[in-house]
């Protein structure tokens, strides 16, 4: 607890088990990807790991199959990919961009941490329950989620512990950004990665406690047996349940989209933030109009809250209240685009130096597009219609996130490495792993839009087997396996890279001559960050100025 | 900002902090508010049986009506914390006051429960006593918080000045816990 207080140390902890989730959700995603490849086919030591109940003579059981499912989203989401995008980037970078000793209130971050550590623990290990983990999706829907085995109720205790986790960590950090910018630093001369990082904790702060809500009805509706999601005269396999009903399953719908839509946002903002910084030290150029990011994140941000309901256009809402979201929802890819045309235009004249870091922001940019291009006719009613909880929904999704975030936090493993080390990773062997998870990442997620634009639905054990529309895809889905099998491989790379430089990389103070406040100490920095309080005179990227 | 000293800069921290915690708590209850809306609002039918049936006995909305005194009686108490500090040397009554009164808000919130449930009047019973529980349990938990809070700072031994800060951060709190309470009051007996 005592170190945990030291921003420091607490960013390599969050980055540490974020790792190690980000490890548990990709072999989930591996054991589900073989189902898919081969349905029904044995895998050697499944019933050795898994035992009898959920994989007989190796073969996955359909339950187990959707633990799996329902698992690697819950994972990857919660336990992976935001801890280390919010809670590692965040509590790391922030005090040192803003000039600041340390987090404003370190014991709340650290007991944020220990919250997510506890959370995360006791969701992965729901799956030695009765009945396994939780297996209704990562979106948890009732009717189906209040009768799922007890893993469920388990997930919804570490989805509140992860919502007070969240809420301290966030509290922590834009207390910080509010009272301990240097003397100097206005708001309008933050790195942008603090804004991001500000408007990330923003959302966190106040869409969380949505689900909060939601997740008190449902365990409300699992352990006291009240009604809350169910509505009356609810019968599973022709057996009425014995509950008084009249309750609306659609309440939990709207709640838990109130926090998940914005959810994507506090994925990609932090993103952002990571390749304006990369973008802007590897091509020695300020970011176009700095004014108009700041507003396009507040705003993309502040618009995220009042989309949610574009997840649920087939729900029988009234046409009035579904031309509103849709509306909404094209709207809030202006910001979007905004953001992304500024980062573009930013590399313009710029001396680019093509570092794997950057070669990871530049990729960003095109697979970002491409995931949000494709959410567009997901947010239409009428092309919702038909491609809803199709393929391409998870090939939308996983691009704004697997080759989207992903490819930010790798950039950010790779600009930032030198300044908590002291020493640079390996440039050798960040190219292989740069092209090899671009190669593969492309190679599993690409296939999944036309799979969907077939009409192949999400969520089927056995990859659509029985259905004639879904017959052309299923010799894709082996490749798409073995693709991902060499997605984990390149992140072996990737791991070694890490360990190996950690001890042997080449001694780096600041690599990049990056301008901004945290390359103003040395790497890596001391007990209070700054030998002396810096004083800010001006904007974050000077890059153009002579000498810089 | 050159010249902000530390404790400036902590003061303003926690109060950035407290605005935080307080906006996250309104997101938190305003979902289960809306979740009741909705349901009541959906429902062709809402009986309420605490105030039919053998609840009808106790008056259970007379009852609210005392806690609401009580939380009024806290977030004054708070208010003299925070604006007059407390002497070093004895103890910060105020703040016992305040730990006080909320002790006696959850103490009813939990026997009233515990009496409905001894009725038969049990969650599962339906939507509307589910929504009862639910929004009135939330509150009292919120203002258990409260009072662990008071009392936190009633043992504290710290400066008069910092103390006074840390009472000021209690009477929003305790603002935040009135607002609520008359919401779920209003929302469950007056509309």
């Amino acid at each position: 607890m005592t170190r945990l207080t030291d921003h420091k140390t607490l960013g390599i902890a969050y980055a540490t088990t974020a790792g190690v989730f980000m490890v548990v959700g990709f072999l989930l995603m591996l054991l589900f990807r073989w189902q898919l490849a081969w349905p029904g086919q044995p895998i050697a030591v499944a019933t050795a790991i898994f035992g009898e109940t959920n994989a007989p003579g190796g073969i996955l059981l359909p339950e187990f199959y959707y633990q799996l499912v329902a698992m690697h989203g819950s994972v990857m989401i919660f336990l992976a990919v935001v801890p280390m995008a919010v809670g590692a980037l965040g509590s790391y970078f922030v005090p040192l961009q803003i000039g600041a000793s340390g987090l404003a209130f370190p014991r709340l971050g650290a007991a944020g941490y220990l919250l997510y550590l506890a959370a995360g623990v006791l969701m992965a290990a729901s799956f030695v329950l009765p009945g396994g983990a939780a297996n209704s999706g990562w979106t948890s829907y009732p009717p189906l989620a209040i009768i799922a085995s007890s893993g469920q109720t388990v997930w919804l205790v570490g989805i509140l512990m992860l919502g007070v986790s969240s809420m301290l960590g966030a509290i922590s950090v834009l207390a910080t950004i509010v009272a301990y910018r240097a003397p100097g630093l206005t708001l309008m001369r933050l790195p942008f990665f603090v804004w991001s990082q500000a408007m990330t904790a923003l959302l966190l702060l106040l869409a969380f406690p949505a689900l909060q809500g939601a997740a008190v009805f449902q365990l409300m509706d699992r352990v006291a047996g009240t009604s809350f999601f169910l509505p009356s005269g609810l019968a599973v396999s022709n057996t009425p349940l014995a509950v008084s009903g009249g309750g609306n399953p659609l309440l939990w719908q709207h709640l838990f989209w109130f926090l998940a839509h914005p959810e994507v946002y506090v994925l990609i903002l932090p993103a952002m933030g990571v390749v304006a910084e990369v973008i802007t030290a590897h091509a020695r150029r300020a970011l176009w109009r700095y004014g108009l990011m700041v507003g396009a994140v507040v705003a993309l941000g502040a618009w995220s809250m009042v989309v949610w309901a574009h997840h649920m256009l087939l729900t029988g809402m009234s046409t009035t209240l579904s031309s509103f979201f849709q509306i909404t929802t094209m709207a809030v890819s202006v910001p979007s685009v905004i953001l992304i045309t500024s980062l573009v235009v930013t590399l313009w004249g710029g001396a680019i130096r093509y570092t794997t870091a950057m070669c990871f922001a530049l990729a960003f940019l095109p697979m970002f597009g491409l995931g949000g291009v494709t959410g567009l006719p997901l947010g239409l009613g009428p092309s919702n219609l038909i491609l809803h909880d199709t393929y391409y929904v998870i090939g939308h999704f996983h691009y704004l996130v697997a080759p989207g975030t992903m490819f930010a936090l790798f950039a950010a493993t790779y600009h930032w490495f030198p300044k908590v080390t002291g020493r640079r990773l390996d440039e050798r062997l960040g190219l292989v792993h740069f092209i090899g998870s671009f190669v593969t990442m492309n190679a599993v997620f690409l296939p999944m839009f036309l799979m969907g634009i077939m009409g192949v639905n999400r969520r089927m054990y056995d990859a659509g087997l029985q259905y004639q529309l879904a017959e052309p895809t299923l010799a894709w889905n082996p490749h798409m396996t073995w693709n991902a099998v060499a997605l984990g491989v390149f992140q072996l790379v990737f791991l070694v890279n890490i360990v190996w430089s950690a001890k042997r990389g080449t001694p780096a103070e600041n690599p990049w001559q990056a301008t901004t406040l945290e390359w103003a100490t040395t790497s890596p920095p001391p007990a209070g960050n700054f030998a002396e309080p810096p004083i800010v005179t001006g904007a974050p990227y000077r890059y153009e100025e002579e000498g810089a | 900002m050159s010249t902000i000293a530390l404790s400036d800069r902590q003061g303003r921290a926690a109060s950035a902090g407290m605005w935080l915690f307080i906006a996250s708590i309104v997101m938190f209850y305003g979902a289960l508010f809306s979740g009741y809306v909705l349901l009541r609002a959906g429902s062709p039918v809402w009986e309420t049986p605490w105030r039919t049936g053998p609840a009808a006995e106790w008056p259970i909305a007379v009852d609210h009506w005392f806690r609401t005194m009580w939380l009024g009686f806290a977030v004054m108490q708070s208010r003299r914390l925070a604006g007059e500090g407390v002497a070093i040397a004895g103890l910060p009554r105020f703040s016992w006051l305040v730990g006080l009164a909320g002790t006696a808000f959850v103490w009813r919130c939990v026997y009233i429960a515990g009496w409905l449930a001894s009725q038969g009047l049990v969650p599962a019973m339906s939507v509307p006593l589910a929504c009862w529980y639910v929004l009135t349990g939330t509150v009292a938990l919120l203002v258990a918080g409260g009072t662990i809070a008071a009392v936190w700072v009633a043992l504290e031994r710290v400066p008069a000045a910092q103390r006074a800060r840390r009472g000021a951060m209690l009477q929003r709190y305790w603002l935040l816990m009135l607002v609520l309470w008359l919401t779920t009051v209003g929302g469950l007996y007056l509309v």
